[in-house]
């Protein structure tokens, strides 16, 4: 990891819906290969902003944007940028697991298929990525069996796993993950802290959690919001220690939120 | 206090009333099913006891039933109208149909969809008389001029009109079977790069498979048991058609056509119900089938 290089910067990003505006002039930088945590109240726009860096957010319709985000160095709102490649490198976790309802092995490639010609795909190569991309989430043990099986009958930890196995295969350069622990239980939380602890490094993970705990746990760096507004961004130790704003030392010591 | 008990005893007997009222309503169904099968098959029981030759019925073409000399009782011809029209009318409807409700579910704009649901609906309600003089006016000249056929009320009209009348099903239950799959799922696909068309043979088809066969199912059955659309635009002549250009006569066009004019519990008569007792077997055939499909697709 390179402390200098950033994988995302955003400068005087503004989003609105409809008429609401949810994020107001953040700009922030991303650092390469560390976890960033975003963390406020409800409502705050931590998942708004989340949803910008991979342009999901714009399934909705009624939504502009103005500003910029630059990702490996190019402003995704461009018109020569392409979402697909855009998303391949940008990989998603969601808050609640939502594996494909194909079987396990086919929700590993569904990416490689989608983005791979098929005359590339050999079967070697598809077994491969699998078994890889598996192992990396720490799945391949358990379920080196159960390829066949149907993805949305594996328990709910599993699927959050293999939900992050997927983005595997395409050797993406960032994860974001949307509140990914919310739907499971204590020990599947710390599994997934522990993997992506792991996984830093060799990607840049941005994560949303309200657990304010678990921002301490796993982030190495963390972002404030409120109202839309980036309060605070710093290492994660100062801001949980030695706030630099009021309003973050006060939502952190839960006076609000 | 005692007003109150009273008040009471009368909210209870409401809620009991309306409870079996409920429950009649819900058991109604039940009834109702067997009670038309038990008397369909009450009228035909007789015959098909006592003289009903089942080699001829399935095997031959020959259908006489009102013949002087030799009564003969073949139903095999209309077993192959109905069957014929109806798969030519599946042929047209499910790919159209199927297309029909992806367009709507996951291509159009919010206006376009409203806009194109009701009058899908509106095709739906056509009675089924008017699409019988659809197909025996426009249709069949159409037909005549286009293919140079002499005549053009055959298994093509029949099998068009019947798949117009099946589409309005087959893409209103496919469109609420593509609107059920979890939003989570697009979301997934989407973050991972899905453009629409990979989404949807990918994705949506794959997990609205079930609720899909489900509409083209009932699009069959709807198919097989219409009556007065073929009736006018088939050409209701008894033979096993060599081409889509032959016209033919459905089973339930046959006793459409002569139950008015059979003599009440006369062999012919009863004849025409054992036809009805098949063509319910069939409906209830296609519709177990459907029914175990789905569940056995569940379990999996």
């Amino acid at each position: 990891m390179n402390p200098e290089r950033h994988s995302i910067i955003t400068r005087d990003l503004n989003l609105w819906y409809g008429t609401f505006q949810a994020l107001q002039n953040v700009s922030l930088k991303v650092v390469d290969g560390l976890i960033t945590a975003l963390i406020g109240p409800s409502g705050c726009g931590k998942t708004t902003l989340l949803r910008c860096f991979n342009r999901v957010n714009e399934r909705f319709g009624n939504v502009i944007t103005t500003g910029e985000i630059r990702i490996l160095d190019k402003n995704i709102y461009d018109a020569d940028v392409e979402l697909i490649e855009l998303r391949k490198s940008v990989g998603m976790v969601f808050q609640r697991p939502n594996p494909l309802p194909i079987s396990v092995y086919e929700n590993v490639v569904f990416g490689l298929r989608l983005h791979t010609a098929r005359a590339q795909l050999s079967r070697a190569r598809l077994d491969e990525a699998v078994e890889s991309a598996l192992s990396d989430v720490g799945l391949w043990d358990d379920l080196k069996d159960k390829l066949k099986r149907r993805a949305t009958d594996l328990q709910l930890e599993q699927q959050q796993k293999l939900c992050i196995a997927r983005l595997l295969p395409l050797k993406p350069e960032i994860i974001l993950m949307d509140e990914p622990c919310s739907a499971l239980d204590v020990e599947a939380t710390r599994q997934i802290e522990e993997l992506m602890l792991d996984l830093a490094g060799r990607y840049t993970i941005v994560i949303v959690t309200h657990n304010m705990a678990q921002a301490r746990r796993v982030s190495h760096e963390c972002i404030f919001m409120l109202m839309g507004e980036l309060v605070e961004h710093s290492r994660t130790e100062d801001l949980f220690i030695n706030p630099a704003d009021r309003r973050t030392a006060d939502y952190i010591e839960g006076r609000f939120g | 206090m005692k007003m109150r008990g009273m008040f009471h005893s009368r909210e209870l007997l409401k809620e009991w009333l309306i409870e079996k009222l409920i429950w009649i309503c819900g058991i109604s169904a039940i009834f109702f099913v067997f009670g038309i099968f038990f008397f369909v098959f009450r009228e035909g029981a007789d015959y098909l006891l006592r003289g009903f030759h089942i080699r001829e019925f399935f095997t031959s073409i020959e259908w006489y039933p009102t013949s002087r000399t030799q009564v003969r009782y073949g139903a095999l011809a209309l077993i192959t109208g109905t069957f014929s029209v109806t798969l030519l009318a599946m042929f047209i409807a499910v790919p159209f149909g199927l297309g029909t409700a992806i367009f709507i579910s996951e291509f159009c704009s919010p206006r376009a969809r409203e806009a194109l649901k009701i009058i899908i609906e509106l095709l739906a309600a056509i009675p089924s008389v008017v699409w019988g003089f659809i197909g025996l006016t426009v249709m069949n000249s159409l037909i005549i001029h286009l293919f140079n056929a002499p005549l053009g009320l055959n298994v093509l009209n029949g099998g068009i009109i019947l798949a117009l009348m099946s589409v309005p099903i087959i893409v209103s239950i496919g469109e609420d079977a593509l609107k059920a799959v979890p939003e989570s799922y697009r979301e997934a696909a989407t973050a991972l790069g899905c453009t629409r068309w990979q989404m949807t043979f990918r994705v949506l088809l794959p997990a609205a498979r079930n609720g899909l066969l489900a509409a083209v199912l009932l699009g069959v059955g709807r198919a097989a048991g219409e009556t007065m659309a073929v009736l006018m635009a088939t050409g209701h002549s008894i033979r096993i058609p060599g081409g889509v250009l032959e016209p033919v006569r459905t089973l339930t066009a046959t006793i459409a056509a002569e139950l008015g004019e059979a003599p009440v519990h006369s062999d012919h008569y009863q004849v025409l119900f054992i036809i009805g007792i098949l063509l319910f077997s069939i409906t209830f055939i296609v519709n177990l089938t459907a029914d175990l499909v789905v569940r056995g697709i569940r379990k999996k």
